[in-house]
Order: structure tokens, then C-alpha cells, then sequence
């Protein structure tokens, strides 16, 4: 069963890094899923992306603070 | 004053000199007179917009449409491509609350208007209520929540006859109460032992907390969806703290929300689910968006830099705690500020919560004490625990509200009282209607003026007279006319554009003529709609109220 025990700090950077990467991927998709107006990446996606690298970046400063209490 | 702010339990205030204590306590109340004065001015334009009987802000109207359509057992989400022509886009929460002062009293927009400047007062006492919890100090929750009540977004939106500061107040309360459950507390320890369902579904003081709080979050969602953020933040917290029962309360709060929601749809036969999230997908502009953070951190800066000050504190030095997370959740939902039709009240949920944050880091910063630093070389906590930077920061933090409140500084401009206070702030009209805002021109917050009544009155006796039903864009003429609510002008162009409204049989009916008066303000109506009225209606006669100009029309003969 799942524990009931509060999450790290490592922990947490390991999943905003995970959450960041499959925002990431999504935002990417999103031309090969359904038509843009923009050719190549339009300028919300490009954001959305920025969004995305600072959350990855986050969570990467994240993990050497290790067993700490998130 | 001093001693309410900062409390005498630790003996803080006994670092400062005598000279330096009542510098600070003058200062103190400098803040907050200033704060109360802002209060005052939000009462003054909340009273203004009680006496006033017709739309201030396009929408309310139809807003009050939807209560009375509930008090008579009616959902207002309906097919609006027949007549008449109208649905609601927004969960029925607010206007179910606001139903018993519309039995009452009868079809007011006072009602909704009283509902919601309410709403604004309890958020703001929660946030008070939270800052006085977490720090002991009195005033500084005081001036926090006044903070709140003194931002121009919060003044603009407060008193009207929308459901967005009911939502605030339904969030604000479920943080303020989620934030008590800890699994760390003694009340939660035995869930570490126990079955697990068993102790979730004890009857214990920790898990009726966690009860209440996600029914004010399911209560907050079902008053407005953009609450959306403030319910994911409650559960990426409760994830933190204890992945299994988030897990849990989530699962539980999903069955709720989700059983109320196909019951709605079913009850409307499809039409809740076509309202309230098909119509609510609408086209994005990130240079608007961008406009909306930009002009939010500029007029809140001082809140601001608290907040994010507080947040990377916790992220990186301390635990997380449930403020921290719902601001970074509410200022990242801010980003749907970019959607068509919405606006700065996507932002009063982040002030709300930038406004308990930027509490806190008073009071951390004001109660680290010298035994804290355990070694010599933790440089920052010294400097923080010594004496001169008490005393700096007892003199800078009332100087910090004051900076604050000048600038979210809003204040009419005309009349005695008024005309010399902002000679005395040096601020001058800069809407065109006697009064001052630091966000520039905005149409909401000057007070309808006599003129604006008759004006409101004219149009309503011109839909009395006018032979059948009235196409209005704005309900609050008909409830003054006594005449039937047709249309819904915003939902309608959102829905067109998103290929969710055939305005055919609209049209046909104004090919017919069948509408004795069309009033227009905005024109919010889609394209097809407009054009059709521009071919079978003619210019009757232009009225001023509030700034706008309304555009009446007759059928051609």
C-alpha cells in the first residue's frame, strides 16, 4: 500500500523534474495532435515551455537537499 | 499600538530603544489609518452600488436572472438557440445563496451585490484570522487582511453581482482550515498505525478539519470553476504531507463533485455540461496575459515580493506549508487572465493568498531569535536576531504597508471630504468621473451618479412602453421594465465562436421585428446577431449612464 509518509525534498524535485518533462512532451505534441495556426512551435507553446524548463529546473535544485521534509 | 502588533510574549520589543518604539508606533498607525481609510472608500462605493437598481458592471443583471430562475425551481442552463435565447455559464452555488434575499426582498441586484461585498469581508477577516494564527500577532493579521480589502482588484470586483468573491472567500476559508491538518499533529498520529480507512473515517477533530476543508474547496468549485487551482493546491499539499490520504480525500471529493455534476447535466439534459465547460473554452492572448501579471506585480509589489520571498524560504530552507503551495498555484492560474472575456479577478485569489504570505514573513523575520542560531557562522540568522535589524525592521515594516497601500491607492476626487483628500495625496481624477486609480483609467470603481440613475431610469421606461419582448444586453432594464430576460449577450458570442451557438431562429425573430426595443452597450453579441439588428432596427435615441454610451433601437417600419 501506498505510504503515508510526508514526501522529501528529493522526492519532490524527482516529481516536479517527471511532471516537468511530460508538460514538456504534451506541449510538443500538441502539433502532431491536432493543427496550430503557427508553423513550427507558436508563441504560447514556447512559453508554455519556458514554464516547463523552470519547473524541471526546480525540482533539479531540488534533489540535493535530500531527506528533508518538503 | 507596538504591543498589539508584535505581541510582548518573546520580549522583541524590549530590544528597541524608547525613541525607536514610538517611531514605529506612529508609523504603525500611519499604516493604519491609511488601510482603514481604503476600507472606508470600499464601503462608500459598496453602498453606492447597493442604492443603484440597474447593471454597473454588464452581466449582473443576468447573474440576478439565474437566482430568480433557481427560486422558481428552474436551472438557467438551457439551450439558448430558441427563445429565449439564454443560458448561464457559472455553477449555481452563488446564486443559491444569494436566493433567500431574492425570495425576500424580490428581484434586486442589491441582493447579489450584498451576497458578494460579504464575501470580500469574511475573506479578508480569514486572512487576518490566519496571519494572527500563525505569527500571534494581532494588528499584523489586521493589517494583512485590510491589505486584501485595499487592493484596487478586490475594490473593483467586491461589491458586485458576480460570483468571483464568493468564490475568494470559499477558497480563502478552505486553505485557512486544510492548513490545520497535519499528519504530524498529535490528533492525526494514530493513522500511522491504524487501518487506514478505519482512521480516515474516525470521527476525530483532524479529520472533520480535513472534511470541512474540502467541502469549502467543492463549495468554491461549484460557485466558480476557476477554483479549480485553489482545490489542486489543497491536494498537492495534502500529497506532501501525506500522499495516501490526499489520495484518499481527493478520491472522495471526485465522487462528490463528479456525482453533483452528472446529476446537474442530467437534470439539464446536456445543456450544464455545454454551458458551463464547452462555453468556457475560449481563445487565449498571451500579450493580455502578460499585461495582467505585469500590471498585478506592479500594483502589489510589496505583497509580492513577500510572497515569493516566503515561497523560496520554504522551498528550499523549510516545509512547505499550505500558503506557500495555494500561492504558487493561484499566481500560476493567473496565467488564464489571457483567456477572451477575463480579467484582473483572476488575480484576487493570489493576492488573497500573497497578502497570508507576505504576514508570515513579517513574523518569521520579526521573531527569529538569537538562541536560534545555533552556530556562530549561521551569518543570516545572526544579522536577522540582532538588535539593529529589530530595529530597522520595526520602522521598515509599517513604512512597507504604507508603500503598499499608496500603490494600490484608489479614492474618488470630488466633493468636500474627498476633493481635499486627494489634493492632499496629490492624486487627480484620471477616469473622466471624479475619481482616482493607480491602475490608470478602469471602468469599474467610480459611483453611478445621479445622472446614471435617470439614465437607467429612462431606458427602463422606454422597455416598458416598448410593444413585446425587449432584446437587452444588459437584464437590469427588464427587472425595472417588468419585462422578460432575453439573451445572454456574452455567453452567446463565446458559444458562437466556439461553434456552440446557431443564432438562426435568432435572427428570424428580429428579421420579424418581434423585439419592440433592442438596447446595446458593448455589443457583445455575435457578428451574424448584430448585423441582423443593423438591417431590421434603426437608431432611436443614445443614453449616457456610467460612462457608457447605451444604443437604442426601434424596429424600421
Amino acid at each position: 500500500m501506498l505510504s503515508d509518509a510526508p514526501l522529501t525534498k528529493r522526492q519532490l524535485g524527482l516529481l516536479l523534474v517527471a511532471g516537468g518533462l511530460i508538460a514538456a512532451l504534451t506541449v510538443l505534441l500538441v502539433d502532431v495532435l491536432r493543427a496550430s495556426a503557427f508553423a513550427g512551435l507558436g508563441p504560447a507553446q514556447l512559453l508554455a515551455l519556458g514554464v516547463c524548463a523552470l519547473i524541471i529546473l526546480l525540482g533539479l535544485s531540488l534533489l540535493p537537499l535530500g531527506d528533508r521534509l518538503a | 499600538m507596538m504591543r498589539l502588533a508584535w505581541g510582548n510574549r518573546n520580549g522583541e520589543e524590549s530590544l528597541l530603544p524608547g525613541w525607536a518604539k514610538w517611531s514605529s508606533r506612529i508609523l504603525f498607525v500611519l499604516a493604519a489609518l491609511a488601510l482603514i481609510g481604503q476600507f472606508l472608500v470600499y464601503v462608500h462605493y459598496a453602498v453606492s452600488l447597493f442604492r443603484f437598481p440597474f447593471d454597473y458592471d454588464q452581466g449582473e443583471g443576468f447573474e440576478l436572472y439565474d437566482v430568480v430562475l433557481h427560486t422558481q425551481g428552474v436551472w438557467p442552463y438551457q439551450d439558448s438557440q430558441v427563445f429565449p435565447f439564454y443560458t448561464s455559464i457559472y455553477p449555481p452555488l452563488y446564486h443559491l445563496l444569494t436566493a433567500p434575499l431574492v425570495l425576500a426582498f424580490g428581484p434586486a441586484l442589491w441582493t447579489g451585490r450584498a451576497v458578494s461585498f460579504a464575501g470580500s469581508l469574511v475573506a479578508a477577516a480569514a486572512i487576518a484570522w490566519a496571519v494572527r494564527r500563525e505569527t500571534g500577532l494581532s494588528l499584523l493579521g489586521a493589517l494583512c487582511g485590510l491589505s486584501f480589502l485595499a487592493s484596487n482588484y478586490t475594490f473593483a470586483i467586491g461589491p458586485l453581482f458576480r460570483q468571483h468573491m464568493t468564490m475568494v472567500m470559499f477558497e480563502t476559508l478552505a486553505i485557512v482550515t486544510l492548513a490545520q491538518v497535519d499528519l504530524n499533529r498529535k490528533d492525526a498520529k494514530s493513522a500511522k498505525t491504524d487501518s487506514f480507512i478505519l482512521v480516515a473515517l474516525a470521527s476525530s477533530r483532524f479529520n472533520k478539519m480535513l472534511v470541512l476543508g474540502c467541502g469549502l474547496l467543492l463549495a468554491a468549485g461549484y460557485t466558480k470553476q476557476l477554483a479549480f487551482a485553489t482545490v489542486l493546491a489543497a491536494l498537492a499539499w495534502l500529497f506532501l504531507r501525506g500522499p495516501r490520504r490526499a489520495l484518499l480525500a481527493g478520491l472522495l471529493m471526485s465522487l462528490v463533485a463528479g456525482g453533483i455534476f452528472l446529476w446537474i447535466n442530467w437534470r439539464t439534459g446536456g445543456w450544464w455540461y455545454v454551458s458551463i465547460i464547452q462555453a468556457n473554452i475560449n481563445a487565449f492572448d498571451i500579450s493580455q496575459m502578460l499585461a495582467f501579471y505585469r500590471e498585478w506585480l506592479e500594483l502589489h509589489a510589496v505583497l509580492a515580493l513577500a510572497a515569493f520571498g516566503y515561497l523560496i524560504y520554504e522551498t528550499y530552507w523549510g516545509r512547505l506549508s499550505l500558503y506557500s503551495v495555494w500561492f504558487a498555484f493561484a499566481f500560476a492560474n493567473g496565467a488564464l487572465s489571457g483567456k477572451f472575456g477575463a480579467g484582473e479577478s483572476y488575480f484576487v485569489t493570489a493576492t488573497a493568498a500573497a497578502c497570508v504570505l507576505a504576514g508570515l514573513t513579517a513574523g518569521k523575520l520579526w521573531r527569529v531569535k538569537p538562541q536560534s542560531c545555533e552556530e556562530r557562522k549561521e551569518v543570516l540568522k545572526s544579522i536577522l536576531a540582532s538588535s539593529r535589524f529589530k530595529l530597522i525592521f520595526a520602522l521598515a515594516l509599517p513604512i512597507l504597508f504604507l508603500i503598499q497601500t499608496r500603490l494600490t491607492l484608489h479614492v474618488y476626487t470630488e466633493g468636500p471630504v474627498y476633493g481635499s483628500l486627494a489634493r492632499l495625496l496629490g492624486v487627480t481624477d484620471n477616469s473622466g468621473r471624479g475619481y482616482y486609480d493607480s491602475q490608470g483609467y478602469t471602468q469599474l470603481g467610480p459611483r453611478p451618479t445621479r445622472a446614471d440613475h435617470e439614465a437607467g431610469y429612462r431606458i427602463a421606461s422606454l422597455a416598458r412602453n416598448a410593444p413585446g419582448p425587449v432584446f437587452s444586453e444588459e437584464a437590469g432594464f427588464m427587472f425595472a421594465a417588468g419585462k422578460p430576460v432575453v439573451t445572454n449577450a456574452f455567453p452567446q458570442l463565446m458559444m458562437f465562436q466556439a461553434g456552440l451557438f446557431d443564432p438562426t431562429h435568432l435572427i428570424e425573430m428580429i428579421a420579424r421585428r418581434e423585439f419592440g426595443l433592442v438596447i446595446l452597450r458593448a455589443q457583445f453579441y455575435p457578428p451574424p446577431v448584430l448585423q441582423a439588428i443593423g438591417t431590421h432596427y434603426r437608431p432611436l435615441t443614445e443614453v449616457e449612464m456610467n460612462g457608457f454610451t447605451y444604443r437604442l433601437l426601434e424596429p424600421r417600419p
